[in-house]
């Protein structure tokens, strides 16, 4: 769910080098970073091979900042020892994994790429009779709320079925739920505005006690399930696919070989919609067009 | 019984029935003693009576025998002595008679005794008599009389103790009867008393037993503590009194229990409520569960729970049946309302019978007023947190309410709880929300940190490159400036070989026309000559010479014809040819070819005519002599290659619209001379050529009409030369017509000075006003060869085929030499349209290959790309290749290549087929797809569309749903029906709106649904362009792209695999793999069953249950694949039935969750084919179809 950046004196501990398999003279700086980076390596490594997780192409800085925070969680001595528990126990892991992953997420969020989304997009969604939407890295599930809001607004949401998938179970027991805290609502309210929503966002959640709930009918069409981007196979074929602040995660190589997995799920002509702070690489720019560059709205070439 | 209706007590009854059975013995008693009597009675009488007389009869006898015998005796004895004694005897009889008084009356005692006595009388004085001896006669009247007497007193003897034996019977019988009858009487009163008493316990045992039991029924009752009916026995005796306490103890053990059940249920209903709101709960999930349960348990059919916000107004936290479209009021200040007064008095407010539209709870059946409403504050420690309000369509009862007063207080503790238990759980949220942002953030930053580094790294690298191609750019620069040099000097070549040329042909002319003349001295002389020898003025010669001299003269003329054409087109192309512009009158020129041409027809028996149309100008400017000459030209031929019909000549404007090739030709300021003749015409594919010198169409044409075949050439050069053009439309067998058109004025400034090279009059387009068949336009250059095409020099045979069927699939043709001088020669031969070159050749390398190719004039401009697994493009594009590719290439790039050497005009128009009724939208799409550049057929319904189908082939349809005469899915099934597999793609457009089971067997045949909308057409126009592309490219349906071809190794076992008459069902929401799977199961032989959700395939397996093999998607909406397998395991007939779990998921584990809901096997997406058939063919090995090859 989160991850906390944790510089605390653990970090800085100085491993046991024999362990890492490389005798190493403790002591500079450079030494331990080396060392920690090796024990996070052999750490997704060993995630990898147990439990199919591959995390290995995620950029090192952020997995060590994460691995570290895991670790802080857990009050174990160093990775090695968290390495053989994870190994071990299942739902250690599942927790580890929240921590090595980042789910943040909020309603409406970038509204002014939802807005030409509606603009720009929708018009031309209208022309298909079925609409498969894939919402990778769906997180606790705002962004599926939202999406099914927007699409009940554009009258198309009958005739849709959203994918709403991320790695976490525990991230998708709670977009399943559908609640959140009513403490957002006002950012909320305004991406909704800004976003082109017309009406009150009142109108499809009940609120109490700083808590709100999603209209069950929103949830109709949503399917959530379990899908790791990296490891797992595309399951259809979409019109749209939004894949939000994933891709930063990835190292350039796996970002490359997740997009081709994207085009593949896409209908030629589908959209990609991607995070602000996301950006095409020069080799995925051959098979996707710009819509808005700007807004991170792409279309496969045909 | 009786004793209950007499109330009497149970010891009464006890008694009264002894003493109903003692009197009844009694009766019985004294009725036999009664009875006893009488037949005593009766017996007595028979024993007094009866019984002395019988034995007193014998004893009289004896007695009186024995007097009889005394006074006998004493006869005999003669004492008197004795005699004396009989009166003792007769005594004793008399006493006898006396004693018997009993059984005798007394009258007939006296009777007897009379008798005895008078008899005695008479014996005693016989005997007395005869003892005195006196016989005689009175003794024996005596003794007569004695013997009637003792005979009488016999009688009287006899007939007295004789009694009537009837009479004894009688009293017998008589005593008998009144046995009997006592005997009946007895046994009927003791009978009679006997059911009494039975009668009267058993009405007695009855009661007791009824009472019994209904005390114990009740007793019983009142042990299961049902107390509800007190035990009825209204009976005042004990079992009554018994009943009457049970009852008592009843009632107040039910009061007891009735308050032990009050206060359970308000325990339990308090369990029930901290179960509700017991765990990790929201508020709202408190206050709805709690309310729920206070709902269900206090039956009350609405509810609401208002707490206190911070401002200590109340607000609506939850509800029970208080829907949205009820609209609860959401916030009251405190005292505000019922609600606000029950928080302010704290209390619970109890409202009953409120109006009756003061809430109405609606159902789907109907709706009712409520008819009481409770209101209980929640308060805690002293606090009022909130109020629950509930109401009820029945008053509230005091148990209610206490129930409310006993769970508020948890109530409100509970909601408490959640609400500090959500605000901290919202504070970790937020913190490790914030935390989670800030990562997020720091990740993005460092993500633009690295995108920074990367575009820096990608700047420098950029950089290097720069510096690389500056170097290269420089290494270029001095090759450029070699080439420069190079090119300088081929410039001074080509200008010296220019001036040569010049003088060359200057030196041609001259030579041509020196020749000419000196051909023409002899030839002048010769023709002289041979004139006068035909003309035979001697008259020497036989006729046979005669006609060789005819001959001879003949021979010369055309000679002499075909050397003034040559000098003329040597003069033409060399430009010597010069322009003498003058006004030519048409009606004059007319006028001479008529006289000139109309006999030549005639002798031939052709109809001539000259006409000049209204629209003709009266003069034109032009060079009367070239002009005339073309015409000459033209209407010769015409003449001479018209065997009958006629030759017409027409003079006037251009048809307008005519397109002109020349762009200093204007329609309105031109003047054309049609010449049509009905002679063999020109077939199309002959029609270019006979414009070229020295040809003729057919060689024996030439030999029937003789001729140089320089005519058209030199009439289009002409025609040329006056700044117009020469056309032709024939076909063959159908005559000719040659349309020379000219400007009207022809200045002689805008006739350009033209050089040998110039030579390219284009055959111009084909234009609306002339009828079809004329030739399309070809471009004049064409290579000798039929079509365009491309060379192709590789050594490598196997890559070079490959690439052969990509060209051929772009519509080319090619040719493929092996090595570089072969393509060298081919090149220099057959003049390609575009070379694909490789660098390592066997011979001469690509490198020599293009710059021999460069140097030869001919070769210089055909483009050639490299294709080489050799580094190189700098290298390559310096020597002027168009473009260099390193293999290995894709697919997509050796396409690219191709398009890039082919030539527009080859392309290959891909044929669509529009099936629209509406004419606008038809039209509309018809204009849009033809500005694709598709070759674009309309039908406006399904009968033409199978129609068009059946007889052309379409590469793609576009077709409306809603036709007039078929429903489209329809026409879609039969469309597959007439075209198999080369149905072409199908890109449905319609306004319709579509139901998801109709767009799914859609799908089934289309490429693309297209609905009708603002961007549609745009969208459509995409679909089909895709469509196009992938037509080009020769790659089948993009839905194909669900599965990969295999792995490779198992490929040789796999492609034998059939699977004949296999029934196999697919069950996948994802078209694209439904389309691959069942096309490459379908073309395996197999039958193939298609399901989209899990449920469809229970269906499906329900109706077929000859299924042999499931192939099962996962991940599907509604129900996903595991939970079809289960479903599918759970029927017994399908416990074997092989299912192949398809999943796009790679984790560890999932094949283990596949096989656990009953999957046999398990394949991860994409489906790797060979795997497939593999395991398809392992499963159904030794079924029933003989399918196995």
């Amino acid at each position: 769910m989160n991850a906390k950046t944790i510089d605390g004196p653990k970090a800085d501990e100085p491993v046991d080098g024999r362990k890492a398999g490389q005798p190493v003279e403790p002591g500079t700086r450079t030494d331990r970073d080396e060392l920690e980076e090796l024990e996070v390596r052999l750490f997704l490594e060993a995630i990898h091979a147990r439990y199919g997780y591959d995390l290995r192409g995620y950029s090192m800085e952020s997995m060590r900042r994460r691995a570290r925070a895991a670790l802080a969680k857990t009050g174990l001595p160093h990775l090695g020892e968290l390495q053989h528990r994870v190994l071990a126990d299942p739902q250690l892991f599942a927790r580890v994994i929240e921590d090595l992953t980042v789910q943040v997420s909020e309603m409406f969020r970038d509204p002014s790429s939802l807005r030409t989304f509606r603009e720009r997009v929708v018009p031309v969604l209208r022309t298909y009779p079925l609409l498969n939407i894939w919402l990778s890295g769906c997180a606790t599930g705002e962004e599926a709320y939202s999406m099914a809001v927007l699409l009940v607004e554009e009258g198309l949401y009958d005739r849709c079925q959203i994918y709403a998938t991320d790695i976490s179970p525990r991230a998708l027991e709670h977009a399943k739920q559908g609640i959140y805290p009513a403490r957002h609502l006002a950012t909320y309210r305004d991406n909704y505005a800004a976003s082109g929503g017309a009406k009150e966002l009142e109108a499809y959640y009940t609120g109490a006690y700083d808590q709100i709930a999603f209209a069950a009918p929103l949830r109709q069409n949503i399917l959530f399930f379990q899908h790791n981007l990296v490891t797992d196979h595309v399951f259809a074929e979409m019109q749209v696919i939004f894949c939000r602040n994933v891709l930063i995660y990835f190292g350039a190589e796996l970002r490359d070989r997740v997009l081709d997995k994207l085009a593949q799920s896409l209908v030629p002509g589908g959209f990609l919609c991607l995070g602000s702070g996301e950006r095409l690489s020069r080799r995925s720019l051959e098979r996707f067009g710009e819509l808005s560059a700007r807004e991170r709205i792409y279309r496969l070439k045909g | 019984m009786s004793g209950e209706h007499l109330g009497l007590t149970f010891r009464g009854k006890l008694i009264a029935i002894v003493a109903v059975a003692a009197a009844a013995f009694l009766v019985l008693i004294l009725t036999g003693a009664m009875l006893s009597k009488q037949v005593e009675g009766a017996l007595l009488d028979v024993q007094q009576r009866y019984l002395p007389r019988m034995e007193i009869g014998p004893r009289l006898e004896s007695r009186f025998e024995k007097l009889q015998r005394g006074l006998q005796d004493a006869v005999a004895a003669h004492d008197a002595d004795a005699l004396a004694a009989t009166h003792d005897l007769e005594a004793a009889l008399l006493e006898e008679i006396l004693a018997a008084r009993g059984a005798i009356t007394t009258g007939e005692a006296a009777v007897l005794r009379g008798a005895v006595e008078d008899y005695y009388a008479a014996a005693f004085d016989v005997s007395r008599r005869l003892l005195a001896g006196e016989t005689g006669e009175p003794l024996v009247d005596a003794m007569a009389a004695m013997q009637g007497k003792q005979t009488r007193t016999l009688d009287l003897m006899k007939t007295t103790t004789a009694f009537d034996r009837g009479q004894l019977a009688k009293a017998f019988a008589g005593a008998a009867r009144a046995q009997k009858a006592s005997n009946r009487a007895r046994l009927a009163i003791g009978v009679g008393c006997l059911l009494v008493v039975i009668a009267l316990s058993i009405g007695m045992t009855r009661g007791l037993l009824g009472a019994v039991h209904t005390l114990e029924v009740g007793f019983k009752r009142f042990g299961e503590g049902k107390f509800a009916p007190a035990i009825d026995l209204p009976s005042r005796d004990e079992l009554g009194y018994l009943a009457t306490q049970a009852n008592q103890m009843a009632t107040s053990l039910e009061r007891l229990s009735q308050e032990r059940d009050r206060l359970d249920w308000i325990e339990r209903g308090a369990n029930g409520l901290a179960e509700q709101v017991r765990g990790e709960l929201r508020p709202e999930e408190v206050a709805t569960r709690g309310l729920a349960f206070l709902a269900g348990y206090l039956q009350a059919p609405l509810g609401a729970v208002y707490v206190r916000g911070p401002d200590g107004a109340l607000r609506l936290l939850g509800h029970y049946a208080g829907g949205a479209s009820d609209a609860l009021p959401t916030s009251f200040q405190l005292g505000e309302g019922l609600v606000g007064q029950a928080a302010a008095q704290r209390d619970i407010l109890v409202v009953s019978d409120p109006p009756a539209d003061y809430w109405r709870v609606r159902s789907a059946l109907g709706d009712a007023a409520v008819r009481s409403l409770v209101l209980a504050p929640l308060v805690r420690a002293d606090r009022v947190i909130g109020v629950l309000e509930l109401a009820s369509f029945t008053p509230w009862s005091d148990r209610a309410r206490d129930m409310l007063l006993a769970v508020r207080e948890m109530f409100a503790v509970a909601l408490e709880v959640a609400r500090s238990a959500m605000a901290t759980r919202d504070l970790l949220a937020e913190t490790q929300r914030q935390a989670a942002r800030l990562a997020e953030q720091e990740e993005a930053l460092r993500v633009s940190n690295e995108e920074l580094h990367a575009q820096q790294e990608e700047l420098r690298q950029t950089n290097l490159n720069l510096s690389h191609q500056t170097d290269e750019l420089e290494a270029q620069r001095r090759v450029l400036e070699e080439q420069n040099v190079d090119l300088e000097e081929t410039r001074r070549r080509l200008e010296q070989k220019a001036v040569e040329l010049t003088t060359v042909s200057t030196y041609k002319s001259q030579f041509l026309a020196n020749m000419s003349h000196e051909l023409r001295t002899p030839l002048n002389s010769m023709l002289l000559i041979s004139n006068l020898l035909a003309e035979n003025g001697d008259k020497n010669l036989t006729a046979k010479q005669i006609e060789l001299a005819r001959t001879i003269h003949s021979a010369g003329k055309d000679l002499l014809a075909l050397i003034n054409q040559v000098l003329d087109l040597a003069k033409v192309e060399s430009g010597k040819q010069e322009v003498h512009v003058e006004e030519v009158q048409l009606g004059d020129l007319a006028a001479r070819l008529e006289r000139v041409f109309g006999p030549l027809a005639r002798d031939k028996s052709l109809g001539f005519t000259v006409e000049v149309s209204a629209d003709a100008p009266p003069r034109i400017t032009t060079d009367r002599q070239r002009l005339e000459q073309i015409l000459n030209n033209l209407l010769g031929n015409a003449i001479k290659f018209t065997a009958r019909g006629h030759v017409a000549l027409r003079i006037g404007r251009p048809p307008s619209g005519t397109r002109l090739g020349r762009e200093d030709l204007r329609v309105g300021e031109a003047v054309a001379f049609r010449v049509s003749d009905t002679g063999v015409g020109i077939a199309v594919a002959d029609q270019e050529r006979i414009f070229a010198p020295f040809e003729q169409v057919d060689t024996a044409i030439d030999r029937r009409y003789g001729g140089t075949g320089l005519g058209l050439s030199i009439a289009r050069e002409m025609t040329s030369l006056l700044g117009g053009e020469l056309r032709l439309e024939s076909a063959l067998g159908q005559g000719s017509t040659f349309t020379c058109i000219l400007p009207q004025e022809l200045s002689e400034a805008a006739t350009p000075p033209r050089t040998a090279g110039d030579l390219a009059p284009a055959l111009p387009a084909l234009s609306p006003a002339w009828p079809a068949g004329a030739p399309a336009g070809r471009p004049p250059a064409a290579s000798p060869t039929e079509e365009p095409f491309l060379l192709l020099i590789e050594d490598d045979s196997v890559f070079a085929s490959a690439f052969g069927e990509i060209i051929e699939g772009q519509g080319l043709r090619y040719r493929r030499a092996s090595d570089g001088r072969a393509g060298l020669a081919l090149a220099k031969s057959l003049r390609p349209t575009g070379i694909i070159l490789d660098v390592k050749l066997p011979d001469i390398d690509g490198w020599t290959v293009l710059r021999q190719l460069r140097d030869d004039p001919e070769t210089a401009a055909i483009p050639v790309h490299f294709v080489s697994a050799l580094e190189g493009s700098q290298h390559g594009l310096a020597l002027g290749a168009s473009g260099y590719l390193t293999k290995p290439a894709t697919r997509r790039q050796l396409i690219q290549v191709v398009e890039s050497l082919a030539p527009p005009t080859v392309e290959r128009r891909p044929r669509v087929l529009v099936v629209e009724d509406d004419a606008l939208t038809g039209e509309s799409l018809l204009q849009q797809l033809v500005g694709e550049n598709l070759d674009v057929r309309r039908v406006v319904n399904a009968e033409e569309a199978l129609r068009a189908v059946r007889a052309e082939r379409f590469g793609c349809v576009v077709l409306d749903l809603s036709l007039p005469d078929m429903d489209g899915l329809e026409l879609l099934r039969r469309l597959r029906e007439a075209c198999g597999s080369q149905m072409p793609s199908v890109v449905v457009y319609t306004a319709r709106a579509l139901s998801r089971g109709e767009v799914k067997a859609l799908e089934s045949y289309t490429e693309a649904i297209v609905l009708k909308d603002g961007s549609s057409s745009q969208r459509l126009l995409d679909e089909i362009r895709l469509f196009v592309r992938r037509l080009k490219e020769g790659l089948g349906s993009r839905r194909s792209g669900a599965l990969v071809p295999g792995s490779g190794t198992a490929t040789a076992t796999a492609a034998t695999i059939r699977l004949e008459h296999r029934k196999v069902l697919v069950v996948d929401d994802d078209m694209r793999t439904v389309y691959a799977l069942s096309a490459t199961l379908r073309a395996k032989g197999a039958e193939v069953l298609v399901a989209d959700t899990g449920q469809a395939a229970l269906d499906i397996l329900a109706a077929r249950p000859d299924v042999e093999i499931v192939l099962m998607d996962i991940m599907m909406p509604e129900m996903d694949g595991y939970e079809a397998m289960r479903r599918i395991r759970k029927v017994e007939r399908f416990h074997d039935l092989p299912i192949v779990a398809l999943t796009a998921k790679a984790m560890k584990g999932d094949d283990e969750k596949c096989r656990e809901a009953g999957a046999t096997d398990y394949l991860p997406k994409p489906v790797d084919i060979d795997r497939l058939m593999i395991m398809l063919q392992a499963r159904l090995a030794g079924g029933d179809p003989p399918a196995r090859s």
